[in-house]
């Protein structure tokens, strides 16, 4: 059950450039997410910027009750969201949307993410930590200094491998190219991915080619977040029909084989 | 002493003044976790057609200053499913359902509201004129007070429903067609639907929404709909639903001093799902602190 709360903010810096790390108490959502789900965030009390923000939960640390996000500053809402300080108090509305599926404990497993995609697999990585799964992720970003969580996702004893547009980290190019060049997620009982859409169409391309499993996390404007607009619809295939889903209540993640990209 | 905050549209009685605008509470279930959807005078439901509908392309929102731009385009999974799978859930609440329907002919308008009548739980219906008349070259029915007199007076005879008929704003004299409407048999006016907008993306020179054009609604649009409720409440003796913008109590008071009866809370459950119930709350208690025993009494008040 999802819940509306004053979270109070317990840490928030930057990272890499344009991108913020936020810590929040808010004991019951902490204990409640599942890894691919969101809170949705009221950045500021005023009527502009009027909507909340659809944010994925980075991680959780239940003992201590808190939340982390891990976000981009993108407009304005995410940048009154980033000059919140440490005590300050935002109002979060969530666990939301429905996160990963799991895979067998000790399955061997990939993940792909690219950007700021990389944040909710973070929380994904840590569950399969848990689950003893063999984890490879593959990452991707602009350059070296926009490379997110690549410490994190090794300190889960995951092995990593980068994939930078420069080539300033890592193999020169796309996280797609770089798949390409390993066959490690051909043998994987799934594929996770999160990234800019133009990725995860490839990804879900190659992955239905190889005919292994994969889940992917959307993104689309929002409004509600509980699944009453309809504003956030997606076309997704199933039983060969094509329907519209809701990313907020339907998703966010969906298997990969069932999204129609535009 | 509790202050008396009910209140009748048509054959509807309301425990009291708060509902939900169309397109914005879904069917009632999805804000399940957030309100006590019986505490409710009403739930006005996602906007129903005879057959299922996919909507528009995405993007179908974008926010403007404090307000939204939606084109979502009347998705909904059609009559039939909202009476086989809607309907019983509706039957279970303590509250009235009303159903909002809209159609591209005059005849499907009638036939939606035949279907729709004496279905168990469902205790009116919100006609949506703002559709495009296909038969008379895309333009809305809510823009002339001549078709919009048309599809009242069809409603009303395919259904023993109480018959609320929502107004477009994006008219030059609202009061005129709110005069058909009621001249036609409805049984109450909701004021307003959104505004007509649109917005562009100036990095790709090209319009954000999918489908262009889209309705504005938000605190940005209060002014204009408040100004409607109040030159509807002069022209007609219809009790009228009054909405735009409303994120508060106070936003709430407004209106109905203008002249609206009952209120419906919109775009402010997607900022705080609770909104309808700060609304509720705020407004017994400034009933309460004022005085005013029956909220009946503060109904147009502003005129007097």
């Amino acid at each position: 059950m999802s819940k509306v709360m004053d979270a109070k903010v317990m840490a928030v810096f930057t990272v890499a450039p344009d991108t913020y790390y936020m810590e929040l108490e808010a004991p019951e959502i902490a204990r409640l997410a599942v890894p691919g789900q969101f809170v949705h965030v009221r950045s500021s009390d005023s009527q502009d910027p009027l909507l909340r923000r659809p944010i994925s939960i980075h991680m959780v640390s239940r003992p201590k009750g808190v939340l982390a996000l891990l976000f981009r500053v993108v407009g304005k809402g995410t940048e009154l969201l980033a000059q919140k300080k440490t005590g300050d108090r935002v109002n979060i509305m969530g666990p939301l949307g429905r996160g990963f599926t799991l895979p067998l404990p000790g399955s061997r497993v990939a993940v792909a993410a690219g950007g700021i995609g990389a944040a909710p697999m973070v929380f994904l990585v840590q569950e399969l930590a848990n689950m003893k799964c063999q984890v490879t992720v593959y990452l991707g970003a602009r350059d070296k200094k926009s490379l997110l969580c690549d410490g994190q996702f090794v300190q889960m004893e995951a092995e990593v491998v980068i994939a930078t547009d420069d080539g300033s980290m890592g193999f020169k190019g796309t996280v797609p190219e770089l798949m390409r060049r390993h066959s490690d997620w051909r043998r994987t009982a799934m594929t996770y991915v999160c990234g800019p859409k133009g990725m995860m169409k490839e990804i879900s391309a190659m992955l239905a080619e190889a005919d292994v499993p994969g889940e992917v996390s959307l993104e689309e404007n929002m409004g509600c977040g509980v699944g009453a607009c309809l504003s956030c619809a997606v076309k997704i295939t199933h039983h060969g029909q094509v329907t519209n889903k809701r990313v907020c209540a339907d998703g966010p993640v969906f298997p990969s084989w069932q999204v129609v990209w535009e | 002493m509790r202050p008396n905050l009910g209140v009748t549209i048509g054959s509807i009685n309301m425990k009291n003044p708060v509902t939900t605008a169309s397109g914005t509470f879904g069917f009632g279930q999805e804000y399940g976790p957030y309100v006590d959807i019986n505490r409710l005078g009403a739930i006005v439901v996602k906007g129903t057609t005879l057959e299922p509908r996919e909507g528009n392309a995405t993007p179908r929102l974008v926010e403007t200053p404090s307000g939204i731009l939606n084109s979502i385009g009347l998705q909904n999974p059609g009559a039939d499913y909202l009476i086989k799978h809607y309907a019983p859930y509706f039957q279970t609440l303590q509250t009235n359902v009303i159903v909002n329907i809209s159609g591209c002919t005059v005849e499907e308008y009638a036939e939606l509201a035949a279907k729709l009548d004496g279905v168990p739980g469902i205790a009116g219906l919100e006609v949506n004129i703002s559709c495009p008349n296909v038969k008379k070259g895309g333009m809305a029915f809510g823009g002339d007070a001549a078709t919009a007199a048309e599809v009242t007076k069809a409603v009303k005879q395919a259904t023993g429903l109480p018959v609320i008929v929502k107004l477009s704003p994006n008219v030059t004299d609202i009061a005129e067609i709110a005069s058909a409407v009621e001249a036609a048999g409805a049984d109450g006016l909701s004021v307003i639907n959104t505004l007509l907008g649109m917005a562009i993306d100036v990095r790709k020179r090209k319009p954000v929404l999918g489908n262009i054009l889209g309705g504005l609604s938000g605190p940005a649009v209060k002014p204009v709909a408040v100004r409607a409720v109040w030159q509807v409440y002069k022209a007609v003796k219809l009790p009228i639903i009054g909405m735009g913008g409303i994120m508060t109590a106070e936003d709430a008071l407004e209106f109905i001093l203008a002249g609206a009866a009952a209120v419906a809370v919109g775009t402010a459950n997607f900022i705080n799902p609770r909104a309808t119930l700060d609304v509720l709350e705020g407004i017994e208690a400034y009933l309460t602190e004022n005085g005013v025993e029956d909220i009946k009494e503060l109904v147009g008040a502003a005129h007097r």
